[in-house]
């Protein structure tokens, strides 16, 4: 048969990306989190970038029990087999029940893995009789995990919101830009699943695992790829420790093997940057010497409301990141600098005021913001602060100023509003 | 789990690992260095670097093109190295120099991911260009040519050929489905969407109804509503010329609701503007007000069940693997291997044709195709179909274009016990007889007989439990029993052995008793010999002589005396011994008996419902001490399947019959529903089936034929093409034909049923013809056979004795031929340049006549009602019914009690029925020799054939056959039958002058109206020979 005019085409499928899709958390709060939360005394940031980790999206099957009920025949089909009635026709004859019905749920079954024939005849299969145990169908579902092949173990729940590209999807621009800024680790070539197991695992919801999980069944397969992270190389005296923050959780890394890859530290490149970095925002007069961390230590004579102003990690101001008499300081990476890390100290002492006044309304701030929601006497952070900062009016008033002129919108909506003038009429 | 923990998996799997498959040669000059300038001072050396490259087996390779270069260059990432190369031609022929060594950076493994191939092969060989050239080039035709580095560059998927020209990469798109196939499913979709957008055209160009009221009917139902709607007279008239199915309710906006009313009947009570309508679904009474204007629908549900199984093959989800090839007509046939099929001894055997085509349908994997010309028994061989299917655990859909046909065959097949039928559809538009198999209805008998079957298996397991609660209270006792018996068994056994030894010691003793007696004989003998002997000579020798025999023979006799004596009290002690062993095993006899027959009556005749749950002694094995002490489990488990079948069987009563229609229909075996029926609701959908058998396919087309097959593996058609053909709209060409199929075989596949199109095409182990017929006289059917046959259609046994049913009728066949009638012209109007038959009034008088004299002589006829009127034209069907009518208010006719549209209906009515008596019109009259669309000889072939003992055919002979000769005439296999038919009828006497059967008024008119005849001119008639000219009366 032939048709004049062309064929309708169907227009082919379009195959969406994962990366799409992928929840991106946010890398850059991963810094403040590691600073907070992951050091151990006496230790400092040397080296933080963005990180490509090799993994394994492995596609597992997941013995869980289900949500749902079993269906009224299913049951049935389960119980009296259970109780030695084995072939469909004593089924059929007792239950009442279509041979073809009954064959149809019976082979629904054996597909699931909940029966099995045993020397010709049917039976529950393990889970199976753990279904009619539980009351619910036990289910071997497929669920896909990620699975770090360098340090090979399952990685944190907090992953799963990462990037996640495939190899076929590095060449896409967005995991291409994400890559050129990167320090991509080096994976096992033969990775062990040594990690895929339930018995060392204290917590499955901390691994992305649901609390159905009863035990990891057979590989159905598995994708290789990167996961779009932050490495940090830290340490007290020199890099000793490797972290890979994937958000609030860390995993700690071999750091030989990473510093190894990582360039060294060149004092007149170094310095040149810095240089460049801070005229950029018209800062001229400091020093910069190196300390027994060997990191560089930027002394500002004085910094100025466009460096104090700069976001730096995390999308905060400088002024919060800077040494004073009250405050030490916090490692800083700069775009230019490599993933190696600087710190500032401010020698003014106005602006070490200001930068110790604004730290402080800052940890206060947080330390609201860490209180669990349900656990908060008041819900409002500024009468929180007001409460325990006990600022006076014009304490608040300066504050109010800092922090538009540093453009700290954030903390500036934390101040308590002044007290209301008291009205004549009251006084009187 | 511990295999997981053990497992390593590579962490770039094979399929993104491209195999080079040889060694990568690379060549260099042995004076030039090639490690990079940053190369670490105390790093390896080249001749280092070179070994570990020879050992390598992957790399990253990525291909770059340098600026302002035509040349392609090649990087090669290998462990901790980058190695630069570039591709040169010399000579025409291509090497791989290389560039420059480096140590591989973060930067470089970045442009590895980003770009980059990995590329496994055997290691990398640093090579001179001599070593090269006589070591590779020389001996290997791909490195010679070149193409080693091609297929470098192809595994890089590099844009870029050797010579640097940027190459386009394109991956056709796979496509599972042929072109041959992607078009037939296009031209059904074009059938389809066609056929609906014609429709939906006529139904907004069609102005609306005035409902003056909408009440209530009574009627009994299951769940539909039924309505009474009134309409003015116009609007009324318009509806009885339109006849619509389905009519809709219009908004104040005289926009379609969704409330629709399927129409039942347009004409209930005669002379009143009412028509009868139902509603499907439980529509709540205020969305359907007491006046309203309705208009008519175009239900897209047909159009969307047909086109998602459009979809569904599209998409190859259907249960059916060869309709589309077979469609497209790529499919490839085996040889289809015939069953044999067992066939109960009947007092009507099947016919050799009937049983081939039984076994072909049996043993088909795909599809059979069965012509079942009229009165060949095709209901009968569909029955034993559904009868080895069903006894083999499968599903048979009997479907069929229009519910006549399918209640036919489902009245037959719900005759059987053998299997449970169902029958889908509307309840207005199916057989009152077959009500019982609705789905209400038959889910109610489903489930009713579900629990009569469950009470009965409950109350065997209660028995067979409390039997075991019995033999569990009496199992000690039951023990003792059992070990008594099996300990006297063995007791039995001993003493019969040793019965036995005694019995032989028995034997022996007497024989040696007897020994002993001989024995004793002969020493008296002897002594007797001696003691008689006499000594002639020396006497007193002979007599100390004798005197020491006897003494010798004295003292043996003595021996045996005592020998004697003792063997037969041994013989006594042992015989004694032997009665007292045999007493004792009597005894034991009889304790064994008493033992098992105490056992026997505890355990007693019990009868097991399934054999996973046998009683103990119910076969012809003896109870064991074993079996006792498991009945404890037996009982537990027993009483867990009883609490389970208990509750089990208390939620199925306690829900709604509804809820629990999925799972009663599944016991069905038999379902009957229309083409698009079976696919309408979900609850149907869902339901499997083995086998589809449709019913009278001939008269349907593809696209309605892919809903029922779609959902079975296996197909049986049958149905006859060359009765009524399929209803064919030639708007519906058109739009096809606008759409791009305009081709002879695409209008053909549209124009014919598919079975017809199949029965032209598929290989002849396919098709079976149904050869021998039982209905009508024989006269009639060799008369068809030879018109429309070829001569295959025979008459069966018995047929050829059949006798003409009336005294008027020479023969169970006559043509009353009209041809010398004065007033025999048909009556027709010209209706926008189409002639629009009316009626013949000269051939209405003629079946008036016909009828009177026949029921006259037979009023069985019409008390049987086995009288049926044919007529081709449907305003000379009503003009036929009012004459009836007529008739009756005089008091003529009036045996005929059946309706008159049951009496007096058209060729289509009738297809699948039969009668004793058919009268068929032809209406036809004219000079020109028009006869419009009973040129469809199919038409004429259907009318014979449903005569079971008389054919009475009226028509004019002259008008009939005019143009016969005329071979390229549209009409002229129709004129030729008719000479043929005219030749058989005047050689066997059944040619009558319908002067004859003139009534006297009509003879008077013959002689005084000649002038009259032939005064009526039909106009041009029109070509297509469709239904819708039937039901038209259009020419």
């Amino acid at each position: 048969m032939t048709k004049k005019p062309a064929a309708k085409k169907t227009a082919p499928k379009k195959v969406e990306s994962n990366q799409g899709k992928a929840k991106r958390y946010s890398l850059n709060q991963c810094y403040a989190e590691v600073l907070e939360n992951h050091l151990k005394d006496g230790e400092t940031i040397y080296y933080a970038k963005n990180c490509m980790l090799p993994i394994l999206n492995i596609k597992i099957l997941v013995k869980e029990r289900s949500r749902e009920e079993l269906s009224d025949i299913d049951l049935m089909l389960f119980r009296l087999i259970d109780q030695g009635i084995r072939s469909p026709d004593s089924i059929c004859l007792l239950t009442g029940l279509a041979n073809k019905l009954v064959n149809r749920h019976l082979e629904d079954l054996l597909g699931r893995d909940l029966l099995c024939y045993e020397s010709g005849q049917l039976s529950l299969s393990e889970l199976g009789a753990e279904s009619l145990e539980s009351g619910v169908p036990v289910r071997l579902v497929q669920r896909a995990f990620r699975y770090c092949a360098v340090t090979e173990q399952l990685l944190p729940r907090a992953a799963y919101g990462l990037v996640y590209s495939e190899l076929n999807e590095l060449r896409s621009p967005e995991s291409g830009r994400f890559m050129k800024y990167s320090h991509i680790l080096e994976e096992s070539q033969m990775v062990s699943l040594a990690g895929m197991d339930l018995s060392g695992i204290p917590s499955k919801r901390a691994l992305n695992l649901t609390d159905e999980a009863i035990a990891f069944g057979e590989v159905q397969g598995y994708t290789s790829g990167y996961l779009q992270t932050k490495l940090f190389l830290v340490g007290r005296k020199q890099p000793e420790r490797a972290l890979v923050a994937f958000g609030k959780a860390c995993l700690e890394y071999d750091a030989n093997a990473i510093i190894s890859m990582t360039q060294p530290l060149d004092e007149a490149k170094l310095n040149t940057i810095l240089r460049d970095e801070l005229s950029k925002d018209g800062v001229t007069e400091f020093s910069i010497r190196y300390d027994a961390f060997g990191l560089p230590l930027v002394t500002l004579e004085q910094a100025g409301d466009n460096w104090l102003k700069r976001k730096l990690e995390g999308a905060q101001p400088a002024i919060l990141f800077c040494q004073t008499p009250q405050h030490q300081a916090k490692p800083v990476t700069l775009g230019r600098l490599n993933g190696h890390t600087v710190r500032f100290v401010l020698n003014d002492p106005i602006e070490q005021r200001m930068a110790n006044q604004l730290s402080d309304l800052t940890r206060l701030g947080e330390a609201f913001y860490a209180i669990p929601f349900k656990q908060r006497t008041g819900k409002i952070v500024a009468a929180y602060i007001a409460e325990h900062a006990n600022y006076s009016e014009e304490e608040i008033e300066q504050l109010r100023e800092w922090t538009t002129r540093l453009n700290m919108g954030r903390q500036a909506a934390w101040l308590p509003e002044p007290k209301p003038e008291p009205k004549a009429e009251a006084l009187a | 789990m511990t295999e997981l923990l053990e497992q390593k998996v590579p962490f770039w799997p094979e399929d993104k690992i491209s195999n080079y498959g040889s060694a990568i040669p690379l060549l260099h000059r042995p004076d030039k260095h090639y490690r990079d300038n940053n190369w670490p001072q105390n790093g390896p050396s080249e001749a280092k670097v070179f070994s570990q490259l020879s050992s390598a087996t992957k790399a990253w390779t990525c291909a770059f093109k340098q600026k302002n270069r035509d040349n392609v260059n090649i990087s090669l990432l290998v462990g901790n190295y980058k190695v630069t190369v570039n591709i040169v031609r010399k000579d025409g022929r291509l090497r791989l120099w290389i560039n420059r060594i480096f140590f591989a950076s973060n930067r470089d493994r970045q442009e590895a991911l980003e770009k980059g191939a990995l590329v496994s092969f055997a290691g990398i060989k640093v090579l001179t260009g001599i070593e090269f050239g006589e070591g590779f080039e020389r001996k290997e035709r791909r490195y010679e040519s070149g193409s080693y580095v091609q297929q470098l560059l192809d595994i890089i998927h590099s844009p870029w050929n050797a010579d640097g020209e940027e190459v386009a990469l394109e991956k056709p798109e796979e496509d599972r489905l042929s072109d041959d196939e992607r078009e037939s499913l296009e031209l059904i979709r074009s059938f389809i969407d066609s056929e609906y957008e014609l429709e939906q055209i006529t139904a907004q160009q069609t102005m609306p109804f005035t409902a003056t009221s909408i009440t209530a009917r009574s009627r009994a139902t299951t769940y539909r509503l039924h309505y009474e709607v009134h309409f003015d007279e116009f609007d009324y008239a318009r509806l009885l010329e339109l006849k619509p199915s389905l009519l809709v309710l219009l908004s104040e906006m005289q926009e379609p609701t969704e409330v629709l009313f399927e129409v039942t009947d347009l004409t209930p009570i005669e002379k009143k503007p009412v028509v009868y309508v139902s509603v499907e679904r439980q529509t709540a009474s205020e969305l359907i007000p007491t006046e309203a204007m309705l208009g008519i629908a175009a239900l897209p549900t047909l159009k969307k069940v047909r086109n998602a199984v459009v979809d569904a093959l599209e998409a190859q989800a259907t249960k059916n693997p060869w309709l589309l090839s077979v469609a497209a007509g790529s499919y490839r046939y085996s040889p289809l291997k015939p069953e044999v099929v067992p066939l109960p001894p009947s007092k009507f055997p099947p016919t050799p044709s009937q049983v081939k085509a039984i076994n072909s349908g049996a043993g088909s994997d795909d599809f059979t195709l069965v012509l079942g010309p009229p009165g060949t028994g095709k209901t009968t061989v569909i029955l034993q179909w559904v009868k080895y299917f069903a006894a083999q655990g499968k599903r048979v859909l009997v479907t069929s274009q229009n519910n006549k046909a399918v209640d036919n065959v489902l009245e037959r097949l719900a005759e059987e016990d053998d299997f449970e039928c169902l029958r889908i559809g509307s309840e207005n538009k199916i057989s009152s007889s077959l009500e019982a198999i609705m789905l209400d209805n038959k889910a109610a008998e489903l489930q009713e007989k579900m629990f009569a079957q469950a009470n009965e298996i409950l109350s065997k397991l209660s028995l067979q439990k409390s039997l075991l609660e019995r033999l569990i209270k009496n199992a000690p006792e039951i023990l003792v029993l059992i070990r008594r018996r099996d300990s006297l068994r063995g007791s039995l056994v001993t003493s019969k052995i040793e019965i036995e030894l005694l019995q032989n010691k028995l034997v022996e003793l007497v024989r040696e008793i007897s020994t002993v007696k001989n024995e004793l004989q002969s020493c008296q003998l002897k002594i007797d010999h001696v003691s008689s002997q006499q000594w002639p000579i020396l006497k007193s020798v002979g007599e100390v002589v004798n005197s020491f025999r006897l003494k010798s023979i004295r003292k043996k006799l003595g021996q045996e005396e005592e020998r004697q004596a003792l063997l037969e009290q041994q013989h006594a002690k042992t015989q004694q011994d032997s009665l007292g062993l045999e007493l004792t095993r009597s005894r034991s006899k009889q304790e064994l008996e008493s033992a098992i027959a105490r056992i026997t009556g505890y355990f007693g005749p019990s009868e097991s419902v399934v054999p996973e749950i046998i009683m103990p002694g119910t076969g012809s094995q003896e109870v064991t001490c074993a079996e006792v002490e498991e009945l404890e489990a037996l009982a537990k488990r027993l009483d867990n399947v009883l609490i389970d079948l208990t509750t089990w069987f208390d939620k199925l009563k306690s829900e709604r019959q509804q809820a629990l229609y999925k799972m009663l229909i599944e016991n069905v075996n038999v379902v009957g529903a229309t083409c698009i029926g079976i696919n309408t609701k979900a609850l149907f959908r869902e339901l499997d089936f083995d086998v589809v058998i449709v019913d009278e396919s001939g008269q349907i087309q593809l696209h309605n034929l892919i809903v029922p097959l779609s959902r079975a593996p296996k197909a049986i058609l049958v149905g006859d093409h060359k009765q009524l053909p399929p209803v064919v709209s030639d708007e519906v060409l058109e739009e096809v034909a606008a759409q791009g199929f305009e081709e002879q075989e695409h209008k053909d596949l549209y124009r014919l049923s598919w079975f017809e199109h199949l029965w032209n095409n598929a290989p002849d182990d396919r098709k079976i013809m149904l050869d021998t017929q039982f209905r009508c006289p024989s006269m009639i059917s060799d008369f068809v056979s030879e018109a429309f046959y070829e001569g295959n259609y025979f008459a069966g046994v018995g047929m050829d004795k059949k006798q003409a049913l009336l005294s008027f009728c020479p023969k169970p066949m006559v043509w009353v031929d009209t041809c010398r009638m004065a007033n025999k012209a048909e009556q027709a109007t010209n209706q926008d340049g189409r002639t629009v038959v009316q009626d013949n009034a000269c051939e209405t008088r003629l079946i008036i006549e016909v009828l009177q004299r026949a029921i006259q002589e037979k009023p069985e006829l019409a008390e049987q009602r086995e009288i049926g009127v044919i007529v081709p034209y449907a305003n000379h069907v009503k003009t036929i019914q009012k004459a009836i009518r007529r008739q009756q208010r005089q008091g003529q006719l009036t045996e005929l009690t059946m309706p008159l549209n049951e009496l007096v209906a058209s060729v289509d009515s009738f297809q699948g029925q039969e009668r004793d008596l058919i009268i068929f019109t032809f209406t036809r009259s004219n000079p020109r020799g028009q006869v419009g669309f009973l040129a469809d000889w199919r038409r004429l072939n259907v009318a014979q054939t449903r005569a079971k003992k008389q054919l009475v055919m009226i028509g004019d002979s002259q008008t009939l056959m005019k143009g016969a000769t005329r071979k390229e005439a549209r009409d002229s296999e129709f004129k030729l039958a008719m000479q043929l038919l005219r030749n058989s009828c005047v050689k066997q006497g059944a040619l009558l002058d319908a002067v004859r059967f003139s009534p006297p008024s009509a003879q008077r008119a013959k002689r005084n109206g000649q002038q009259r005849a032939g005064q009526q001119s039909p106009s041009k008639p029109k070509s297509a020979a469709d239904r819708n000219h039937e039901v038209k009366d259009n020419d």
